[in-house]
C-alpha cells in the first residue's frame, strides 16, 4: 500500500488527474452497474409478474364465457394460448370449487407439481427459479373461477444478462470516453498551466532572468500560485538589484573590505583590498585573516575596533600601513556571523608624518643652534670666570715661586679651587658636546629636575651676569617622566632665554622664578616659568607660538624659540599655556604627562 | 337431545349450502336438461348487451317464457337473481305481443306452429330470441339449444340477432356453434 501511494506521488499530475478519474469514474459505474443490476432484476421481475399475470388475465377474461357455459373445450382452447409463450411450464384453470376446468402442459414437461388448489387471492410467488402467478376469475362479480400459470425464469435471467452486459458496456463505453475527454479537459486546466511554472522556474534559475512573468490562468490556486511566483520573482529582482547594487559599492570603494566568518577566516573581499595587497581573491578567502596581519588583533571578540594602525602585509612583502576598522557581525539572536573590517591605506600618511619629523628635527637642530648662538655669550661667561680664577690663581704661583714665599697650605687650597673651577669647565664643554649632538634619543625615564640644573650650566651664569634674581621652588621627589632629556633641556633653555630678553637691564629687582609640582591627579607634572618683565601685549599673545613670530629687535631673536617649546611639549603630549600682562610679566605654566604615551 | 337437533340443523344447513352451490354452479346435464337451459337463460344477460331502451325495462332483466313452460320449478330458481345490479325477474306469456318489455324470450316448443310470426313479429324488438326446437336459428331465432351427448351447446344466428340489435359478446360466439342466414 506504502509503495503504491508512493508511486502514485511520484507519477506526473496528468497521470494522477487521469489515473482520479478513471478510478472515481470506475467506482461510479461499479456503483451505477450494480444498482442498475439490482434495478434491472426487480423491473425484470416485474416485468415478468406482470406480463404472466396480463396473460393469466387475459386468459381467464377469456374464460369466464367457457366457464360459465361449462365448456373446458373452449377453455383448454384459451389456455392452450400459453404454448406461445415458450417459458410457461403449464396452465391451469380451476373452477370456483378448486376443480381443475382446463390445463395447458408445455411439450415434453413431464413433472410438475400441479397445486391441487389456487392461491385464495390473486398473487404470485417466486419459488425454485420459477414464478407462478394466481388470478382469480370473476364475472359480473361473481367468482367463477381462478386461472393459475406457471413459467420458468429463463427468458426473464437471459433478458436481465443481456441487459445488464449491453448497459455495461454501454455505460463502459460512454465513461471511457467521458474520462479521455475530462482528463484532457483537466490537463489542459491543471496539470498544462503547472508544467508551464516549472518550466519557467526551470528557465529564471538557468537564465537569471527575474523579469519574466507567469502567465495566470484563473484565480483557483494554481492562479494564486502563479501570484505568489510572480511576487517572488518580483522580490528576487528587486533583491538582486539592491544585491549588485550593494555589490557595486563594495566593489568600487576605495577603503580595503574584509568580511570574516567567526572562526576569523576571510569570507568576503573588494577589489580594493586584493589591489592593495596584491593577493587574487581566490588566494585570501578561506584564509584567516591573520595572513595579512603583522599584528594580533583580537578579532574574536564583538566589540568595536575603531581606527587602530596596523600594518597589513602584502603578497610580495611589502608593509602596507593602514588605518583599521572592524566591528562584529551579530544576528538578532545575539549570535556572532564573524567581522566586517575596513582598512585605509595610511603609506602617504605615514610619509608625511616621517617627513614632517625629520623636519622638525631639523627646525630642532637649527633652533639648538640658534640657542647655542644665543647663548653663546653666556657661555662665555661661564667659562671665563673660572678661568679668570684659575689665571690669577697662575699668576699669584709665579709670584710666590719668584718670591720664594710658597705658602703650601695655601696653595692646596687655591689647588683644589681651581682644579674644581676647572672640573666646572670640563663639565659644561661635556655637556654643550651632548647637548649639540644628541638630537634623536628615544623617550627614557627622565628626572626634571636635573635637566632643569643642566640647562643652568649653561644659562646661570648669564642670569648672574644680568643680576637676575632666580627663585626656584621645586617640589622635592619630583616623578620621574618620560621623555627626552635633550628637548626638555631645550624647553628650559629657550624659556629662560625669553624670560631673560624679556627683562629690562635698567631694572634691579629682575626675576625669574621657576616652579615645579605634580598635579592633583598625580598624574602629571606642573612647571612654571613667570618673570616679572615687559610682558606680551593681548593682541601678540596668540602667535608667540608661531615660529619667527618675535618683538624683539632684528638680530636679538630669531622668533623660533617659543615655536620649538610648544613643539617640544607638544611632543611630549603636554599642555602649554601662557598668562602675561603689559609691564608686569609673564608666567608660562607647562603641563607634562607622568607617564607619557609620546610618540618617538 | 338437544344437541342432536343441532347436529341435524347443522347438517341440514351444511347440505342446503352445498345444494345451492352445486345448484348455482349446476352445469351438469345430470342437474336436469331444463335447470342447466334456466341457468344459461341467466348467463346470457352477462354476455349480450342491450341497447338502451326504456325506464321500465332498464330496472331489472325480464326472461319470459312464451308459451307452456318447460322449466319447470327451475325456472323459480333464477327469480330474483341479480345480474350486473339488476334483478332477474320471470315472466310466462301466453302471446308475443305480452313479450314487448322482456330482454330475453324463450320460444317454447309449444310455440313450433306460428314460430314464424312470433319472430316476425318480435325478431325486431331488441328481444334475445332463445328456443330449443329444431330449425329454430334457421327460422330466425337468435339462440338455440342444442343438446349432444348430454351437453348443452348452442347455436347463434348472429344476423338474428344484429337485427335485434343485439351484441353478443365474442366470447359467448366462441363458445357457441354460428349460423348465418
Amino acid at each position: 500500500m506504502e509503495k503504491i501511494m508512493q508511486w502514485f506521488r511520484d507519477i506526473p499530475i496528468s497521470k494522477k488527474l487521469r489515473l482520479i478519474i478513471a478510478v472515481t469514474a470506475g467506482l461510479a459505474l461499479l456503483m451505477e452497474f450494480g444498482v442498475s443490476t439490482v434495478n434491472n432484476w426487480t423491473s425484470q421481475r416485474q416485468k415478468t409478474v406482470e406480463n404472466l399475470m396480463a396473460q393469466a388475465k387475459i386468459i381467464g377474461a377469456n374464460s369466464t364465457a367457457a366457464l360459465t357455459f361449462n365448456d373446458p373445450k373452449a377453455a383448454e382452447e384459451n389456455v392452450g394460448v400459453l404454448r406461445n409463450v415458450p417459458s410457461v411450464e403449464y396452465g391451469l384453470l380451476f373452477t370456483k370449487g378448486g376443480r381443475v376446468f382446463a390445463k395447458y402442459l408445455r411439450e415434453n414437461f413431464k413433472e410438475y407439481a400441479q397445486p391441487s388448489k389456487p392461491l385464495g387471492k390473486d398473487g404470485y410467488y417466486f419459488e425454485y427459479g420459477h414464478l407462478t402467478v394466481s388470478q382469480r376469475i370473476f364475472l359480473d362479480n361473481d367468482h367463477i373461477g381462478t386461472i393459475v400459470v406457471h413459467s420458468d425464469l429463463k427468458d426473464m435471467y437471459s433478458q436481465l444478462i443481456r441487459n445488464v452486459i449491453i448497459v455495461s458496456l454501454d455505460t463502459l463505453l460512454v465513461a471511457g470516453i467521458i474520462v479521455f475527454l475530462l482528463s484532457s479537459v483537466f490537463e489542459r486546466i491543471i496539470s498544462e498551466p503547472l508544467q508551464q511554472l516549472s518550466k519557467l522556474m526551470k528557465d529564471i534559475s538557468n537564465r537569471k532572468d527575474y523579469s519574466v512573468m507567469a502567465t495566470k490562468h484563473g484565480e483557483d490556486e494554481i492562479g494564486q500560485l502563479a501570484d505568489s511566483f510572480n511576487i517572488m520573482t518580483e522580490d528576487l529582482l528587486k533583491t538582486t538589484v539592491s544585491r549588485d547594487y550593494v555589490d557595486s559599492i563594495i566593489k568600487n570603494m576605495i577603503d580595503s573590505l574584509i568580511v570574516t566568518g567567526p572562526d576569523g577566516r576571510i569570507e568576503v573581499i573588494n577589489k580594493s583590498t586584493s589591489d592593495l595587497l596584491g593577493y587574487h581573491e581566490d588566494e585570501l578567502i578561506g584564509k584567516p585573516i591573520g595572513m595579512i596581519l603583522t599584528e594580533d588583533i583580537p578579532l574574536n571578540s564583538l566589540g568595536m575596533k575603531e581606527n587602530i594602525e596596523t600594518i597589513y602585509l602584502s603578497k610580495d612583502g611589502r608593509k602596507i600601513p593602514v588605518l583599521f576598522s572592524c566591528s562584529g557581525m551579530v544576528d538578532n539572536s545575539g549570535q556572532s556571523h564573524g567581522n566586517v573590517c575596513v582598512a585605509s591605506d595610511i603609506t602617504e600618511r605615514k610619509l608625511h608624518e616621517k617627513e614632517k619629523e625629520a623636519m622638525q628635527l631639523k627646525m630642532f637642530t637649527t633652533s639648538k643652534l640658534a640657542s647655542l648662538g644665543e647663548i653663546a655669550t653666556g657661555i662665555a661667561h661661564e667659562i671665563n670666570q673660572p678661568l679668570t680664577y684659575i689665571s690669577s690663581f697662575i699668576q699669584a704661583i709665579q709670584i710666590s715661586l719668584e718670591s720664594n714665599a710658597i705658602d703650601k697650605i695655601k696653595l692646596q687650597e687655591r689647588l683644589k679651587i681651581a682644579s674644581k673651577q676647572i672640573q666646572r669647565i670640563i663639565e659644561i664643554i661635556q655637556h654643550l658636546q651632548t647637548f649639540g649632538r644628541q638630537d634623536d634619543i628615544p623617550m627614557q625615564p627622565v628626572n626634571i629636575e636635573e635637566v632643569f640644573n643642566n640647562s643652568l650650566l649653561l644659562m646661570g651664569e648669564r642670569i648672574r651676569l644680568k643680576n637676575i634674581n632666580l627663585l626656584r621652588h621645586i617640589e622635592p621627589d619630583l616623578p620621574m617622566l618620560s621623555g627626552n632629556s635633550t628637548r626638555l633641556e631645550q624647553l628650559f633653555i629657550n624659556l629662560l632665554q625669553n624670560s631673560i630678553d624679556a627683562l629690562p637691564i635698567e631694572t634691579t629687582d629682575a626675576m625669574i622664578k621657576i616652579t615645579m609640582f605634580t598635579s592633583e591627579e598625580k598624574d602629571s607634572i606642573v612647571i612654571k616659568c613667570s618673570d616679572n618683565g615687559m610682558g606680551i601685549e593681548q593682541k601678540n599673545l596668540e602667535r608667540i607660538f608661531e615660529p619667527f613670530f618675535t618683538t624683539k629687535e632684528i638680530g636679538k631673536g630669531t622668533g623660533i624659540g617659543l615655536s620649538i617649546v610648544y613643539g617640544i611639549v607638544q611632543e611630549h603630549n603636554g599642555v602649554i599655556t601662557c598668562e602675561s600682562e603689559t609691564k608686569k610679566g609673564t608666567t608660562f605654566t607647562i603641563t607634562l604627562p607622568v607617564k607619557s604615551d609620546a610618540k618617538k | 337431545m338437544k344437541i342432536f337437533k343441532i347436529l341435524r340443523s347443522l347438517s341440514l344447513l351444511l347440505c342446503l349450502t352445498l345444494c345451492i352451490e352445486s345448484n348455482i354452479f349446476a352445469e351438469e346435464i345430470t342437474s336436469g336438461e331444463y335447470e342447466v337451459k334456466a341457468a344459461f337463460l341467466v348467463n346470457f344477460l352477462k354476455f349480450v348487451e342491450w341497447p338502451q331502451g326504456e325506464d321500465s325495462r332498464n330496472s331489472a332483466y325480464y326472461i319470459c317464457v312464451l308459451g307452456n313452460n318447460p322449466f319447470g320449478p327451475s325456472l323459480m330458481t333464477i327469480q330474483n337473481k341479480t345480474v350486473t345490479g339488476k334483478r332477474v325477474i320471470t315472466k310466462l306469456c301466453k302471446e308475443p305481443h305480452n313479450t314487448n318489455n322482456c330482454h330475453i324470450v324463450f320460444i317454447s316448443a309449444s310455440e313450433k306452429e306460428r314460430l314464424g310470426s312470433i319472430l316476425k313479429e318480435i325478431g325486431d324488438l331488441n328481444i334475445l330470441t332463445v328456443g330449443d326446437m329444431n330449425d329454430f336459428a334457421r327460422a330466425g331465432g337468435i339462440i338455440q339449444f342444442v343438446t349432444e351427448r348430454d351437453k348443452v351447446h348452442f347455436l347463434i344466428n348472429i344476423d338474428a340477432a344484429s337485427r335485434a340489435k343485439l351484441k353478443i359478446s365474442s366470447k359467448l360466439l366462441r363458445l357457441s356453434l354460428i349460423f348465418r342466414e
